[in-house]
């Protein structure tokens, strides 16, 4: 478990350093080499997962460990698809380290695995917790967009990028698109995250009633789901409103983030909830 | 009015109403991690006739569940409003079925909603029922229907761990057996809108074992029997917390079992005699009309704890919920690119 754990994070920490020197070089073969080096991080921590898994008899998300090794996974693999389908290079840049910190911390909270209790022995654990940690590792990536919007200059704003655009023979056009891509990422990660929240709290709301006998219950982690929803749904909203779309709406994706933060990690350390680890 | 329909159709309300929300509710989360009891006691209950009852005394704690309650009110008019004027759009217009997307999602959250309001307002909920094996149970709030606790199964795992348990039940409506079935965790027995659930279990006396002279006698409480000498023993009231007071007389101390005693009554040649045996340990003695009577064992049964609740409104939630997240898969799928993190912009 430890081997791949240690390979794992290795990788990644191989992959995120190989993408700066490839983003300072623009090399090709750096390019490439820092793609493998996360794709092989991310076979090893799939292999931690399936180890786990066999060994507890059950899905890795039962406690604070597994959840955390599994939002991690979950992170990288969402920054992968980005890479590979669309050649996206920088929003890893936040989501990878996001994903090594959580398995930092899973590494200092490693606990034994133990079989399920029979109330989470149910399909409906693993559609809730897997459909939970899809909304937040889309939430993570939407934040990292929505930072890399923020932070990413504006060509019509910044004489200097457009002097050097110029200098290369380029209009700036490409620069505005990129930073446009960082608010599609953002935005769309979003409407990704929500559909799996949705989904998440539509499932944990079918499976308190047949484990209580009620959807809701009046305890943090309930009331924290229900404001993570509430605040995507107005996130989403908040797109069709043309004043708040650029900058307050990344502002409000960057604050987003911790909120979900809190939700999952916060709310299970700092309070008393049916969700406590 | 146009004024009014149009402030409520505003996408600019719907933002500041779910910013209001979260900042409600981020309130609400401190006082609930701060009176957990109060607010695990609300999970029992049906919440809006007890929220109107005695909620409005305690507004301290309640306050911001009465403006949640306002603020959601408001945004669901937002999304009808806002729904209602994009209908008529889309079928005035004849535009394309994809732009009615969006729409489910909206119809699902407001019919999730009438299912929260329909489950807030009606129904009832029964969170500890203990029910003696073999015992019938009415329930409170419908008294023709009824549950019997017939058997139980656990399978145990080596460590001790259940990995199986099965309550076999009967219920019975106007007195007629009517259906018999099992409940199991995350499976309760539903029948006609009602929900039983398992919540606990464990055995309790029903009785105890008698040793009178030579002779043992097993009783269940409130039974009597008779010796091989015609004595006739009847085992009367149960005091939890026996104790005499200065006229002898037997009272209870507390309502806790601490020191529970049996009242014997004796019959023999048509005179009556009492007295208490202590039941909370085997071994202990007393003596009732010349009889030494010694406690000698328990007759122990098997008792589930039982949840009986009634949702009206959960089937409402179901059919919204399932609206809501159709209607997401199909804005993701079949709008435009909008599944793509980042659209081809050829």
């Amino acid at each position: 478990m430890r081997f791949f754990l240690y390979t794992t994070i290795i990788f990644y920490l191989l992959g995120f350093f190989v993408v700066i020197i490839h983003h300072l070089t623009k090399n090709n073969l750096i390019e490439k080499l820092s793609r493998a080096s996360l794709v092989l991080g991310l076979a090893s921590h799939t292999i931690l997962l399936i180890i786990r898994t066999y060994e507890t008899g059950h899905a890795p998300m039962a406690n604070m460990y597994e959840t955390l090794l599994f939002y991690s996974w979950s992170t990288v693999l969402v920054s992968v698809i980005v890479i590979f389908r669309y050649n996206e290079r920088l929003t890893e840049l936040i989501t990878i380290p996001v994903a090594m910190l959580a398995m930092t911390f899973a590494n200092a909270n490693e606990k034994p695995g133990a079989p399920l209790t029979l109330i989470l022995n149910t399909r409906w654990f693993e559609t809730h917790v897997i459909s939970s940690f899809a909304g937040y590792a889309l939430f993570t990536l939407a934040f990292s967009g929505a930072v890399l919007y923020l932070v990413y200059p504006s060509p019509a704003l910044t004489p200097t990028l457009s002097q050097r655009a110029r200098e290369r023979g380029a209009s700036g056009e490409g620069e505005f698109l990129e930073k446009k891509n960082f608010q599609d990422i953002a935005n769309r990660s979003i409407l990704w995250g929500f559909f799996f929240f949705s989904v998440s709290m539509f499932s944990g709301a079918v499976w308190a009633y047949l484990a209580w006998g009620m959807y809701w219950l009046w305890e943090p982690k309930v009331i924290w789901s229900f404001i993570v929803w509430f605040y995507y749904a107005g996130a989403m909203h908040a797109y069709y409103v043309r004043e708040w779309r650029g900058k307050g709406l990344a502002i409000a994706t960057v604050i987003g983030f911790f909120v979900v933060l809190f939700t999952y990690l916060g709310v299970s350390l700092l309070m008393r909830s049916s969700h406590s680890f | 009015m146009k004024t009014i329909w149009r402030f409520f159709s505003s996408v600019t309300l719907t933002v500041i109403l779910a910013i209001l929300i979260v900042i409600d509710s981020i309130w609400g989360s401190l006082i609930v991690k701060n009176n957990p009891e109060i607010y695990r006691g609300i999970d029992q209950i049906i919440l809006l006739p007890w929220l109107f009852k005695y909620g409005i005394k305690n507004l301290q704690m309640t306050l911001w569940i009465f403006i949640l309650i306002s603020l959601i009110f408001l945004f669901a008019i937002n999304v009808f409003v806002c729904t209602v004027d994009k209908l008529y759009s889309i079928l005035k217009n004849k535009l394309p079925i994809r732009t009615f997307f969006p729409h489910i999602v909206h119809i699902g959250f407001l019919i999730a909603l009438f299912g929260h309001l329909v489950g807030s307002l009606y129904g009832f909920r029964n969170p500890v029922i203990p029910v003696m094996k073999g015992e019938v149970v009415s329930i409170l709030q419908q008294k023709n229907i009824s549950i019997r606790f017939d058997d139980m199964d656990v399978k145990l795992s080596k460590t001790g761990m259940p990995t199986e348990l099965k309550i076999m039940a009967t219920l019975f409506e106007n007195g007629k057996e009517i259906l018999m079935d099992n409940i199991q965790i995350n499976r309760p027995l539903l029948y006609k809108g009602i929900a039983f659930y398992y919540a606990d279990h464990s055995e309790t006396p029903a009785g105890i074992v008698l040793k009178i002279g030579d002779e043992r006698f097993s009783a269940k409480f409130n039974s009597s029997f008779t010796a091989k000498d015609g004595a006739s023993f009847k085992l009367g009231a149960i005091i939890p917390d026996f104790a005499m007071d200065e006229k002898d007389s037997p009272y209870s101390r507390s309502n806790e079992f601490r020191n529970p005693a049996q009242e014997i009554i004796v019959s023999r040649d048509g005179k009556t005699a009492k007295g208490w045996l202590v039941i909370s340990r085997p071994g202990s003695k007393t003596t009732i009309d010349g009889y030494d009577i010694e406690l000698a064992d328990y007759i122990m049964t098997q008792y589930v704890v039982m949840t009986i609740n009634k949702d009206p409104g959960i089937i409402w939630i179901i059919i919204g919920s399932l609206m809501l997240t159709i209607g997401m898969f199909l804005l993701l799928f079949f709008r435009g690119e909008r599944a793509e993190l980042i659209p081809s912009r050829s």
